[in-house]
């Protein structure tokens, strides 16, 4: 199926860094389960990493994402619409720090030519010497300084290049970004969102500079000859709310500079200080949306990793292939934010912000001892303006999430994740659809992507939690019902000795699955709301399969009730 | 459920209620009346044999693990009930009901009357085929009303599954 690409839309997304791949990837679930229907969004990737894995995955799930959108969507701002709806335009940009002339900051800036003695001080009045002169090719190691001001030259670098040439403007997708921009601006609006993290380091870098740098970017590329008014640029700021082990003294000596995240915390309050007194933001951000941990406890992505895999890693990865973090609420929660900052205000309202508006909420919290436990319900992703008659988005999106769960999980605990595998069985009952090999490929791997897969791990097949039940063991195994009321059985909570580790159980999110045989449950329902079909399209299915969980009970653990349950427990027990 | 099978027996055995001596006058009428029963045996078997295809649960199952069983299943019921309910009509209509101290085949005493018991025991035996074509002609009607106005397809399964008859025939012309 083809797509119109060239349609321009009024939202980009900047994504920067480790951090802002990963909300990237939240995004793009949140446009996988209907978010943004009939709507096209320009992504830009941004990371100075070429060899991030966290980059990788979302390039790839980009791509997968692309081979399933459709034009079907209902484009409405309240509505959670069909699966995929969401046209996602996707453009790249890695400055390039593998070259021998581009590797240190040194090499960048030409210290060497000219005046040397000269430009060196110049260059020692701004950084230290090991910021000048380590390998930028894993990026810009939380030394945020630095990394502004590469990530600007950078940005005009490459535009002034592309419009000095004709081959490079058509090879550079950072130029066809910036167009799109410019022509969104002529158009009359052009909201612009950044994800990043405040204390890392490609992200940190690059939020404070992108209004900056897209801005001057576009008037490059417009010959300074028109206004860019209309471009309203938002962002959220995420303080720390993972950790890793420091790094080994031989690896900071081998490396020099090394991110290291128990200067985390002090990176983010440094940040948000800035962010919050720095007149050039002020000006030129209309929102923010600061997201943040708290007390509530952080995953260690080590540990993590040791506790799906069993294996330890002996090396810290800070970036390069091995820097693969779990999916974490707060990613999620910065999705949402892009989608509140692109929806919600008129460009007049925009236009009176004069100072940067900040976006905060609080969540809900449990005690548990001396843990604080974060109570998240859909009303803190998204919620619906007051007075609408309507079903809230909120229940809407509850509705399609747990729809593509069950859909995804099913594939996985029934098929492996082989979508073609399921459609012939729905084809012995006479509902035959026929997809493309893309199409079923891409399935495949968006589904395992979300739910789970499967890995081969010192020879031995282990499952790996997908996307959304990382979220539930980021936040450190979230007790029943303190995850979107979801039971922790649908994540792959064991509860007996044989059962298949990690494997989501699906059945548990629907009243009428939970307790018969959830496939003839669904197969019967199935076939009574969408009845039989011969050939039908790649669209029908999604949106059939949609209609069918859609029409269950989902499932809602309260917390408070379990609590209560678990009290009386244990006080009968004593 | 228990109101259904009540429902059956009464149905099926309620001609035992009252006997009937055969004549001259009313031996067409009986023969249509054994025809008649038969067909409607056929067809209360048939929403029988729906009923315990129903039971059979839908099946997901990875082909790589072994093929969908269900159907399979819902075949071997509708034809173990499309085979044994001919002989079952034959045996219990034939030899059953046949008392022979009476000279009666169930509720119709033909008196010794050899011309008349032959021509109920020809209705009866021509009732097997019909029987068993009431049954499948109902079972296929039935299954297809269910599925098209009632939405619940496995008992259509049985007869069309992969778009194809029995999962075999298909009707789609080759190209």
């Amino acid at each position: 199926m083809s797509i119109d690409t060239t349609r321009t839309s009024k939202y980009f997304l900047v994504c920067a860094g480790g951090t802002g791949m990963r909300c990237l990837q939240s995004f793009i679930n949140m446009c996988s389960v209907g978010m943004f229907s009939g709507q096209t969004i320009d992504v830009l990737l941004l990371d100075t990493d070429a060899e991030n894995k966290d980059k990788k995955n979302t390039e790839n799930l980009i791509q997968k994402y692309s081979k399933l959108m459709h034009n079907n969507g209902e484009s409405k701002s309240n509505k959670a619409g069909e699966f995929f709806s969401a046209n996602i335009n996707l453009y790249t940009f890695i400055p390039d720090y593998s070259k021998e002339t581009t590797k240190r900051f040194t090499l960048i800036s030409e210290i060497e030519k000219g005046d040397p003695l000269v430009n060196k001080r110049l260059g020692d009045l701004f950084y230290e010497e090991p910021v000048q002169e380590f390998d930028l090719s894993h990026g810009y190691r939380a030394q945020t300084h630095l990394g502004s001001y590469l990530m600007y030259h950078a940005f005009i670098d490459e535009i002034r290049k592309a419009n000095s040439n004709d081959d490079y403007k058509y090879s550079s997708e950072l130029y066809k970004f910036v167009d799109r921009i410019r022509e969104a601006n002529n158009e009359g609006e052009a909201r612009i969102f950044s994800l990043g993290s405040t204390f890392g380091g490609t992200g940190a870098s690059s939020i404070p500079v992108m209004p900056i740098a897209i801005t001057d970017a576009a008037k490059i590329i417009s010959g300074g000859m028109v206004q860019m008014d209309n471009l309203f640029y938002g962002a959220s700021l995420l303080s720390n709310y993972f950790t890793f082990p420091s790094p080994s003294d031989a690896h900071k000596a081998k490396d020099g500079i090394i991110a290291d995240a128990q200067f985390f915390p002090y990176n983010s309050a440094a940040a948000l200080m800035y962010y919050i007194k720095n007149q050039t933001i002020l000006d030129t951000y209309k929102r923010f949306y600061i997201l943040g941990w708290g007390e509530f406890n952080k995953i260690n992505t080590a540990d993590y990793k040791m506790k799906i895999s069993g294996a330890k890693e002996g090396k810290t990865a800070t970036g390069g292939k091995k820097q693969e973090n779990p999916a974490h609420i707060l990613e999620f929660m910065s999705a949402f934010a892009a989608k509140h900052f692109f929806e919600n205000g008129k460009a007049d309202d925009l236009k009176t912000i004069s100072k940067t508006e900040m976006v905060f909420k609080g969540i809900e919290a449990m005690s548990k001892g001396d843990e604080k436990i974060p109570v998240i319900n859909f009303d803190d992703l998204v919620a619906s303006p007051k007075g609408t008659s309507e079903k809230g988005i909120d229940d809407q999106f509850k509705e399609n999430l747990y729809a593509f769960m069950a859909f995804s999980s099913l594939l996985q605990e029934r098929y492996k994740g082989r979508t073609e595998n399921f459609l012939s069985d729905l084809s012995t009952y006479n509902s035959t659809y026929s997809l493309t090999e893309m199409q079923i490929e891409a399935l495949d791997h968006h589904c395992s992507y979300f739910a789970m897969r499967t890995d081969t791990h010192d020879g031995d097949e282990i499952n790996i939690p997908g996307w959304f039940p990382q979220m539930w063991h980021s936040l450190n195994e979230a007790p029943e019902g303190t995850f979107l009321g979801i039971d922790p059985l649908v994540f792959g909570k064991a509860i007996h000795k044989e059962d298949a580790k990690w494997m989501p159980k699906w059945h548990k999110l629907y009243n009428e699955t939970a307790n018969d045989n959830p496939f003839d449950v669904f197969v019967k329902r199935f076939k009574k709301l969408n009845g039989s079909k011969n050939g039908a399209t790649y669209e029908e299915f999604i949106n059939d399969i949609r209609k069918t969980f859609k029409s269950f009970t989902e499932i809602t653990i309260d917390p408070d009730e379990n609590k209560i349950k678990s009290e009386n427990l244990e006080e009968q027990l004593n | 459920m228990k109101k259904l099978i009540t429902s059956f027996c009464f149905i099926i055995l309620s001609h035992a209620s009252f006997a009937e001596i055969v004549t001259k006058s009313n031996i067409n009428g009986i023969v249509s009346s054994i025809t008649m029963q038969s067909i409607i045996i056929g067809s209360l078997i048939a929403l029988l044999a729906m009923l315990l295809v129903s039971l059979r649960k839908y099946e997901l199952i990875d082909n790589r693990i072994r093929n969908q069983r269900d159907i399979l299943y819902r075949r071997i019921i509708f034809f173990f009930i499309l085979i044994i309910t001919p002989i079952l009509y034959f045996y219990i209509t034939t030899d059953l009901m046949h008392n022979t101290s009476l000279k009666a085949y169930g509720s119709f005493q033909y008196a010794g009357k050899q011309m008349y018991a032959n021509m109920i025991l020809g209705a009866y035996i021509s009732g097997v085929t019909y029987c068993a074509l009431a049954y499948a002609a109902s079972y296929v009607l039935f299954a297809w009303l269910l599925g098209k106005f009632g939405n619940r397809y496995k008992s259509w399964t049985v007869i069309y599954s992969n778009h194809k008859i029995f999962g075999i025939i298909s009707l789609n012309k080759k190209k």
